[in-house]
């Protein structure tokens, strides 16, 4: 599962793309036409949902980690 | 007309149901930070598509963030937690707001989460299988998933969490 997570485009064929994780790879469909290898691509329910900026990737790790709990 | 103003649009609304409808979208974040596992992950969707309501127990542990902010405002306002009036203003406004300033679990949060967790109204422009295109109001588009919504058609006016679009509005 890697809904929440930035995976790198590592082909295109046409609107499929596959994305690699590190742990697994991925297909997905994508309409966006300049989308291209070498992108960062956020995935949800198998569609190209978002394209990621790399200088946010490190971001990510934190943001996931954030603990932060509210005070009622 | 301001939709959050309109009263009778929730008739036999439920609750937790309509909550799990704008929720559910930003499940994968829960899924990633350990807040639930992947058959709790599966057995929401089955809910969620189905229109049903969910465990509100559960619901508070896999959504800790959205639910606390969510019964704080329901304190303030005199009304129920699950008032469908007080959801659709919760994550039409307030979310947003929290999202906007930065702050509670947004704090350094990379920008294109942020963007993906705004709750903002868009257009259809293109109807494939099981998904769609929508236009924002600013003039981004993104593919999103119509299995909350069900069935639309271009032209409609939708309100779009993460990769899901989650109701039809005017």
């Amino acid at each position: 599962m890697c809904l929440a997570f930035p995976g790198r485009v590592i082909s295109r064929a046409g609107n499929k793309v596959k994305v690699d994780y590190g742990s697994e790879v991925r297909e997905a469909a994508v309409l966006e036409t300049a989308l291209k290898v070498g992108d960062y691509v956020i995935v949800q329910g198998g569609i190209v949902v978002e394209k990621v900026p790399k200088v946010q990737i490190r971001k990510w790790q934190d943001f996931l980690k954030n603990e932060y709990v509210g005070k009622d | 007309m301001n939709m959050l103003e309109k009263t009778n649009v929730f008739e036999g609304e439920d609750g937790s149901a309509y909550f799990l409808k704008y929720s559910f979208p930003c499940a994968g974040i829960s899924l990633a930070k350990g807040q639930m596992n992947e058959p709790e992950y599966e057995e929401l969707k089955v809910a969620v598509v189905a229109g049903k309501g969910f465990d509100e127990e559960k619901l508070v542990r896999m959504f800790p963030n959205a639910t606390r902010r969510l019964k704080m405002f329901a304190k303030e306002k005199c009304m129920k937690w699950d008032d469908p009036a007080l959801i659709r203003e919760y994550f039409w406004v307030r979310h947003q707001q929290i999202i906007d300033k930065r702050a509670e679990n947004y704090e350094g949060a990379p920008d294109v989460v942020c963007e993906l967790c705004k709750v903002l109204k868009a257009s259809v422009i293109k109807v494939s299988g099981e998904f769609a295109t929508v236009r924002f109001e600013n003039g981004k588009q993104r593919n999103v998933l119509t299995e909350i919504v069900g069935e639309l058609k271009v032209g409609d006016s939708v309100m779009v969490h993460q990769a899901h679009a989650v109701e039809v509005v005017e």
